[in-house]
């Protein structure tokens, strides 16, 4: 059944000031719920027996801090991680990444750190981290114990949360930690400015789409 | 099975979209309507400013909402403190940018920011500037824009220089661009300035203008913004203020100045032996801006004048100028008709820089024979340069201009009646002075004209009023044989006017002569060849409208 | 590693390799709904079209020269897998058979002195100290030798000084290992057309969002024995110096008509059986304009027929001004960057990704393939689609392909310095000592094809001899191969390291240069080879496949000589109508706003993701 969680924030048409534009990737084992998490953010729902994730290629969703309204372009793995075959490409030029485990599977830990450090090798040095142990709803079955996986984010300058996709505990919470650390200057403002590459788009390069720090 | 992604339907889609614009509609429906009775109430509060909000943030063109808020913080700041009204203009500023965002060029939201900026009691131009940097760099045509920035540089003030360099990089990007040639227009004099005053700009820098624009109009011949600067560029400047015709005599004193003036700013007056006479200025053509003033002496001129006469007039400055009258042998008169300067002196850099942009043009013109932009370059180019030498190769490009380029078919003609009119008032300074067959389609320069006695325009395309004949204070005998003259109404008043003849017009009926009446001293005309003259009693008719008439059509009335 | 076993050993189509065509393939039969599996044994994606950093390319250098260490199935296909009645095993090749004369070699020194080092530590420590502390958020490295030049070592970010210009340019093969992740070496450049067909399809398809581009920023050409800007945008051909006015109208005139599709037919009467050249010689072109169309803007050489040249010059204007001031476009991260967005989309849309997970062999019964033998597992599919480079021999025509001749070098500054970072493409015409003409393409740190401070360099020809008797006069045109010895870095001695510094832009921006590519006419030093690769590679894109291949085994070339990736995506679109006649070739990917998850109802919100607030603010006041 679908469980409808309440949606996260909602931009306000009201806000004022600068609309930042960031690329957040999820990245971990296979069936440790990052979909899940990304549907429960996007759309509030939760499917317990969700199907891989055939045709969502990104999706998005705005939150809203003070000053700025943040818009996520959340790329999920596609199932390309299945055989470690995840391609550079999905990480390049992510500004936040979140590392899924699942608290109940000590190896989908051990994975996630071996993504730490694929990420700091490889990404963006500027890149906010966040890990996430997932399906906290089943704590009852935990193998990984909560205090380590803090040290070892607080080891690693990571955010840490243990969330829950299915009763949102977190969910919100840990895109919000992320918005928040984000640099919201118009260098860190994502696809579009100048030194960054740019999209082809159907509007003939009018350049209109570019620069979505609009301050 | 639940949660399996499915991909809406471009069905669902449309509907979705329908459904959405319904909403939309009904939302706005309502909103507006709410506004249009509070206003009508009176009443200016907060609620007004957020439903219009609203609305500007669909639809930002609506100019009645933009002064609805208007009126409505107008009326807020009178109770709240400075830093309330700092803070409302602030968050004012904010929507007409998400509104330009949308739609960058809304004439509403700019009109607003720019009242925004000036009502604000800090406010950041430079802020501003950037924005318009910002905006100009999406979009580098944005006229909305460029007039903002205009106004944002002049409450920022931002160094004309530094603008200037923003319109270069502008240019190079893309040079079809009025408003970035018209802003260069106006900085360029500020930052190199003529110490000449001769032309728009220092001659260096003149020099380059006009390099630019070469290369755009041979990168592009059929782009008009780059041939419109340069017209500016190439442009006469305005001819100093002169006296170039005066006379005193009993019957009657004038004086004729290069430009159009008023009576205090021109400060006119007529020297015997240095002191001038008593007495009233007035225009000849009722106008209190003219280029014909006629004196009107307190007492009698007397007769024979002393050997020293001379007017006096104000120049630019403000300085008294003094210009010499040649008195005639017997004293009976004094005048002054020297010949007439058309175009400024050309120093030798800046003359071989123009024959380099004409000799360009020809080679233009060897590729592109029919380019008219090219064609109306060469004109100027040639007036600029040395009239005398073209006078041929003008009339006939011009001609050329007149075939290729219907719809500014009048422009060209007009352009060519004045700078053939300005070859043969060079030539002819007598009393007398024949126009015949030049294909004239207005008369210019008739200030020049005012001393003439005789003048005879046969044979022309004169078709419009010619108000200007009032500059022709001293004509006696006047001839516009074979014109095309449908109507007289706007003749100008000719006082001493005495023979006039039109053959061969087109008036066609008496009604049409009876502005002949502001000429008192009429006593020939001669209107045959034209429809009126077959009117049924013509003579009785036309002795009717013009009392004053001896003869018409050659047989006394 | 997950085990073999968890492949699933049937799907419609099997995918090997990931080279460009075979992923646009993959992809496109994935988006229509078919099961594709899709499996390299590489550990990398990209096959013969990949980009490396610097220690991966070492490793497939390593591997091109020693094929038998080359990945090779571990299992032994007849052990475990069983050969039924009526099949037969075609074994595959190994990829690396493609390439030959494989030749890499650094120019500069393995490190410097100690003597060196101290010099410059003394030398530059003042200005340091101050950039250190504005950067003291930056992770300290571990220290070495080089503590000044490693702080930056993980950095991205394009604002901070590189290692080489706080050492005003005295790189060491160490600096550059240090950073190998920070370059992206393509095997197969190619510039994308803003208008050709790869562009196109990124877009229509909804793929072009995984990727990001830069423009172009100008095309050069070599004249009279230097570089020259040509001015190919309306915007250039006005602001150049290097043209008359008359010779302006010439080319503009020139190049309107070759657009002017309403009289093509009676502007280029009577030549249609003559060359570009003889046409353009016809317009009185001068020699300068007359190079500029013909080699820069038409890419052809002296026999170019005349509508292939208008046909090219068309295909180059018709780009111009959709991106940017060129008309070509060039992949963040480089091309490379390509077949790996094709096959995302491809896993979107429930397609199978398994690297290091080389073929073995096709198996064939009744002229039919079955399926794929791979890591001791039979996979079957209804296709199988494999790269031209591991075909079986006996599948291809037997006609020996020709080849491609490429150079790759990485230097210390830009061929001609600029303002702004340059992104250039050079059609280098052909010469007395070269018949063909070679594609030049330099790009800088902002693509992330290199580290802050340095730029490469591509080059590419048809192979005539090896790759690098091809290309090596053309490189000694455009840059310095000499070997850099250690004692060159004296300091005492600066007149190489202040000529290689970087810091060129400067001295040749001239007053009121507005970007449009004219640089002072002054004497350039050659920017210095820090490292140099040679190598050729097989074109077999004019290949074509015996009768003695399955019908349902598609061949895909590699990399081609032209520019773009039009060839590619042809192919492609070809063999993807032989497979599917009725399927649409990747039809638009949905955005994420389309998508509905089942058992959810649609809420209606619009475009800016606003829900209706609106309405209750509004019916408030009047209730």
């Amino acid at each position: 059944m679908a469980n409808r969680g309440g949606p996260a924030q909602r931009p306000n048409p009201q806000t004022q000031g600068k609309i930042c534009q960031f690329k957040l990737v999820l990245l971990g084992e296979s069936a440790v719920g990052k979909s899940s998490l990304v549907l429960r953010f996007v759309k509030g729902q939760f499917h317990e027996y969700q199907e891989s994730t055939i045709g969502a290629a990104f999706l998005t969703q705005t939150v809203c801090l003070e000053d700025t309204t943040v818009k996520f372009e959340i790329w999920d793995t596609a199932g390309q991680e299945r055989y470690h075959s995840l391609a550079p490409m999905y990480y390049r030029g992510a500004q936040a990444a979140i590392i899924v485990y699942d608290i109940t599977n000590m190896d989908s830990f051990g994975r996630a750190k071996v993504w730490v450090k694929e990420l700091q090798r490889q990404a963006s040095p500027n890149i906010v981290i966040a890990l996430a142990g997932n399906k906290a709803d089943l704590a009852n079955s935990r193998a990984v114990e909560c205090e380590e996986a803090q040290t070892y984010a607080d080891e690693n300058g990571l955010l840490f949360m243990e969330t829950s996709a299915k009763t949102a505990k977190n969910v919100n919470e840990i895109f919000l930690a992320i918005a928040k650390k984000l640099p919201k200057n118009e260098q860190a403002s994502g696809a579009g400015s100048t030194n960054q590459g740019r999209r082809l788009q159907e509007l003939d390069g009018s350049p209109k789409a570019a620069g979505n720090c609009c301050k | 099975m639940h949660g399996r992604l499915k991909v809406k339907t471009t069905k669902e889609q449309e509907e979705e979209r329908r459904v959405k614009r319904a909403q939309k509609v009904k939302q706005y429906r309502l909103a507006y309507g709410r506004i249009v009775e509070k206003r009508q109430a009176g009443e200016r509060d907060e609620e007004g400013l957020q439903i219009s909000q609203q609305i500007l943030e669909m639809i930002p063109d609506i100019h009645s909402l933009w002064n609805y808020r208007r009126e409505i913080i107008e009326h807020l700041k009178e109770s709240g403190s400075e830093d309330d009204l700092q803070r409302r203009l602030e968050s004012e500023r904010h929507l007409t940018e998400t509104c330009l965002r949308a739609n960058p060029k809304s004439y509403g939201a700019w009109h607003h920011r720019t009242w925004v900026m000036d009502s604000m009691p800090s406010p950041d131009w430079q802020r501003e500037v950037a924005l318009c940097t910002k905006f100009l760099n999406l979009d580098e045509r944005n006229f909305h824009c460029w007039d903002y920035r205009r106004f944002v540089a002049a409450r920022a003030a931002l160094a004309p220089q530094q603008e200037l360099s923003f319109t270069d990089d502008k240019i190079a990007v893309n040079f079809s661009n009025y408003s970035c040639w018209h802003y260069r227009s106006k900085l360029l004099p500020l930052v190199y300035p003529d110490p000449a005053g001769v032309r728009p700009v220092r001659e260096d820098q003149h020099r380059h203008e006009l390099e630019l624009v070469q290369n755009a109009a041979f990168t592009d011949p059929n782009d008009q913004s780059a041939w419109f600067y340069q017209r500016w560029l190439l442009g006469r400047s305005q001819p100093a203020q002169a006296v170039t015709r005066a006379l005193v005599s009993p019957g009657l004193c004038l004086v004729a100045t290069a430009r159009p003036a008023k009576a205090r700013g021109l400060g006119l007056q007529l020297l015997l032996d240095s002191r001038p006479l008593d007495g009233r200025w007035r225009s000849a053509d009722g106008q209190r801006c003219s280029s014909v003033w006629v004196f009107e002496p307190a007492s009698p001129i007397p007769s024979p004048l002393p050997g020293d006469v001379a007017a006096r007039f104000l120049d630019a400055s403000g300085a008294e100028v003094d210009v010499a009258l040649d008195v005639v042998a017997d004293g009976s008169s004094a005048a002054l008709n020297s010949v007439p300067a058309f175009g400024a002196p050309l120093s030798p850099a800046l003359a071989s820089v123009m024959m380099e942009e004409l000799d360009a043009c020809r080679q233009l013109l060897e590729f592109d024979p029919d380019s008219k932009w090219t064609l109306l370059t060469s004109v100027l180019l040639m007036q600029t340069i040395e009239r005398q030498q073209f006078e041929a190769e003008t009339v006939l490009t011009l001609d050329t201009l007149v075939e290729l380029d219907y719809q500014r078919a009048n422009y060209y003609k007009d352009l060519r009646s004045r700078l053939v009119l300005e070859y043969a008032l060079e030539r002819q300074r007598g009393d007398a002075v024949d126009l015949t067959r030049l294909s004239l389609t207005a008369l210019y320069h008739a200030p020049l004209l005012a001393l003439v006695k005789t003048l005879v325009l046969d044979d022309n395309h004169l078709r419009r009023p010619l108000p200007q004949l009032a500059a022709l204070q001293c004509c006696e005998t006047l001839s516009m044989d074979r014109n095309e003259l449908v109507s007289l109404s706007g003749w100008g008043a000719m006082p001493n006017l005495r023979r006039l003849s039109l053959r061969g017009n087109a008036l066609a009926s008496v009604d049409s002569l009876a502005p002949l009446a502001c000429c008192p001293r009429l006593r020939e005309l001669d209107v045959r060849n034209n429809p009126v003259a077959s009117v049924e009693a013509l003579r009785s008719a036309v002795k009717a409208v013009l009392p004053g008439l001896g003869v018409l059509n050659g047989e006394p009335l | 590693m997950a085990s073999a076993n968890d492949l699933p050993s049937t799907c419609d189509v099997i995918v090997v390799g990931t080279g460009m065509t075979e992923s646009i393939l993959a992809a496109a039969a994935s988006r229509v709904g078919k099961q594709v599996l899709h499996i390299d044994g590489n550990d990398y994606y990209g096959g013969l079209w990949a980009s490396f950093n610097l220690d991966n390319l070492n490793k497939w250098v390593k591997d091109c020269e020693n094929p038998e260490n080359f990945a090779s199935d571990p299992d032994d296909p007849n052990s475990d897998v069983k050969i039924n009645n009526g099949e037969e095993f075609v074994f595959l090749q190994n990829q690396t058979s493609h390439i030959s004369n494989i030749e890499v070699k650094w120019h500069i020194p393995k490190k410097l002195t100690e003597t060196q080092v101290e010099q410059w530590s003394r030398k530059s420590q003042t200005s340091q100290e101050e950039k250190e502390s504005s950067e003291s958020d930056e992770s300290k490295s571990p220290t070495e030798e080089h503590t000044l030049s490693r702080k930056h070592t993980n950095s991205e970010s394009e604002k901070m000084p590189s290692v080489g210009f706080t050492r005003n340019g005295n790189w060491t093969q160490e600096d550059l290992m240090r950073d190998y992740r920070r370059f992206n070496i393509d095997l197969a450049p190619k510039l994308l057309f803003a208008r050709g067909s790869l562009v196109e399809l990124l877009i229509s398809s909804n793929i072009a969002r995984y990727t990001e581009f830069h423009a172009v920023t100008r095309v050069l050409t070599w004249l009279d024995g230097e570089l020259n800007a040509v001015p190919c945008s309306r915007a250039d051909v006005f602001a150049t110096r290097h043209v008359s006015v008359v010779e302006k109208r010439m080319l503009m005139k020139l190049l309107t008509g070759c657009m002017d599709s309403d009289n093509l037919v009676q502007e280029f009467q009577g030549f249609e059986s003559k060359t570009f050249l003889e046409y353009l010689k016809s317009k009185r072109l001068t020699a300068h304009l007359l190079h500029y169309v013909l080699y820069a803007i038409a890419m052809g050489t002296d026999t170019t027929p005349c509508m292939e040249g208008v046909e090219r010059t068309q295909r180059f204007l018709n780009s111009l001004g959709r991106y940017g001031n060129t008309p070509f476009l060039w992949p963040m991260y480089g091309t490379g960057e390509l077949p790996q967005a094709f096959c995302r989309l491809c896993a979107v849309f429930g397609g199978t990704y398994c690297l290091q997970h080389p073929a073995k062999a096709l198996v064939v019964a009744n002229e039919r393939c079955v399926g794929v033998v791979s890591c001791g597992q039979r996979l079957m599919a209804e296709h199988v689609v494999m790269g031209i480079a591991q075909a079986p021999t006996q599948y291809l025509d037997g006609q020996q392909p020709s080849g491609i001749s490429r150079g790759v070098f990485i230097t210390n500054k830009s061929i001609m310095p600029s303002e702004k970072e340059p992104l250039t493409f050079l059609q280098f015409p052909p010469g007395p000592s070269h018949p063909n003409p070679v594609t030049v393409i330099e790009v800088g740190p902002s693509t992330h094809a290199c580290p802050q401070g340095l730029f490469m360099v591509h080059m590419t020809c048809k192979q005539s001899k090896s790759a690098k008797e091809d290309l090596q006069e053309i490189a000694s045109f455009l840059l310095t191969q000499e070997d850099v010895s250690p004692s060159d870095y004296d300091i005492s001695t600066d007149n190489r390291s202040t000529q290689t510094s970087g810091q060129d832009p400067h001295h040749h921006h001239s007053e009121g240069a507005s970007g449009s590519g004219d640089e002072a006419a002054t004497v350039r030093t050659k920017p210095q080879v820090l490292w140099s690769m040679y190598f050729n590679c097989l074109e077999t894109s004019k290949n074509s496949y015996s009768p003695n291949a399955p019908e349902n085994v598609h061949l895909c070339s590699g990399p081609d000589l032209e520019l773009d990736f039009e060839f590619s995506v042809q192919q492609a679109e070809r063999l993807f109508k032989k497979m599917y006649p009725d399927l649409e070739f990747l039809p638009r990917a949905p955005d994420p706003e389309e998508i509905v998850i089942e058992g959810d109802t649609p809420e209606v919100v619009d475009e800016d993701g606003n829900s209706f607030e609106f309405d209750e603010e509004v019916q408030q006041p009047s209730s």
